[in-house]
């Protein structure tokens, strides 16, 4: 069962076997719940979101015109869930996502620990956080997610080319980072 | 000769060079230290956020989202079939309203074919049909269907109220 398609879980859920829907809980809890967690900044708010974006996807199923993959539709609509909770910042993200002129400085944002540099992941992950929120929100879309430049571009309403420069943007602040402090020979 | 520029190494990273850039990035790495490095830098980044594990909920999400779930799309389910159920109330009474004026016409002489005959029989019928209507709603019978109906409106609405209480305690223990 387990090996089931998208399509395959939404077709037997529309049919009336509503216990299949576990199956796509299961698949993509966790890569939507690092999404939401990445925006809301919150464990236990984070879940709770993550519920509602599941009801919400549950209810719509039949809504769904195969227009785009199964994976983005349902990222979109826990993009939108969480922004709605998050409708302070919503237009300030909406207004970052238009345009990437920003820049910023991480290299004074972050303050280097000794113990850090043991773990990639835990640097890594700190360093995320630091990052501005659409910046962020684009890696974790395309490294958690697996999702693909174009993909991110309709989840998040930019352009292909604004979320390819903030994905190089990221990349290159994060190696800069890692190059200043001679880091890269430690980790290699 | 410059240096390779972040675009392109970027690129690189997510191969979407063309073979002749592929190319001249390939002689520019074995001749340059610093490119090298600083694709190596970008490389180990790269590795890194592919590496990552996703973050990780709570053990008993799935079975009490499944729970919310099939609560939720009974209580729809249910909902619908009182909506129904109301509803076919409603026609019953109101086909059985037609279908007896209907027979009544039907039942009605009209031997003779005189149209305007015809006419005045079915008025004849439809105020037969008003009197008894009419009594119904008099003044002294209007009160006590009004009483009817009120009580009737109270007690619905206490077990709306109910309703939504017990779905906001379901709502508050799930969380």
């Amino acid at each position: 069962m387990k090996n089931l398609t998208d399509l395959e879980i939404i077709e037997s859920v529309i049919r009336g076997n509503q216990s299949d829907y576990a199956i796509f809980i299961d698949r993509y809890k966790s890569k939507a719940f690092s999404l939401v967690k990445r925006m809301l900044k919150n464990e236990m708010d984070a879940e709770e979101v993550l519920q509602d974006c599941f009801i919400k996807a549950y209810d719509s199923l039949k809504t769904f015109r195969r227009e785009s993959k199964f994976s983005t539709w349902f990222y979109r609509i826990v993009y939108n869930t969480t922004l709605t909770k998050l409708s302070n910042s919503k237009r300030k993200i909406e207004s970052q996502m238009s345009s990437v002129d920003e820049h910023f400085d991480l290299e004074s944002d972050y303050d280097f620990k000794i113990s850090e540099k043991k773990d990639m992941s835990e640097f890594i992950k700190n360093i995320i956080e630091k990052l501005p929120e659409n910046y962020s929100l684009v890696l974790t879309m395309h490294y958690f997610n697996d999702m693909s430049c174009e993909e991110i571009s309709e989840t998040l309403g930019a352009t292909v080319s604004n979320v390819k420069v903030m994905l190089h943007r990221s990349r290159n602040a994060l190696r800069d980072l890692v190059q200043k402090n001679n880091y890269a020979e430690e980790l290699l | 000769m410059n240096k390779l520029s972040d675009e392109i190494l970027n690129r690189y990273i997510d191969s979407e060079l063309s073979q002749a850039e592929l190319k001249i990035v390939h002689d520019r790495l074995i001749n340059s230290e610093e490119d090298r490095k600083s694709l190596q830098a970008l490389q180990l980044i790269h590795n890194g956020l592919k590496n990552m594990e996703s973050e990780s909920v709570s053990p008993d999400f799935t079975p009490d989202l499944m729970k919310r779930i099939m609560k939720k799309s009974k209580a729809k389910k249910e909902q619908g079939y009182f909506i129904f159920s109301v509803a076919s109330i409603f026609v019953i009474i109101a086909l059985g309203i037609i279908g007896y004026v209907i027979s009544l016409i039907i039942a009605a002489p009209s031997a003779t074919g005189d149209t305007v005959a015809g006419t005045k029989e079915t008025v004849t019928i439809l105020e037969n049909l008003i009197v008894p209507i009419k009594n119904i709603l008099s003044k002294t019978n209007i009160a006590m269907i009004g009483s009817i109906f009120s009580l009737g409106l109270l007690i619905s609405v206490y077990f709306i109220f109910d309703l939504v209480k017990n779905a906001k305690g379901n709502l508050s223990r799930q969380h």
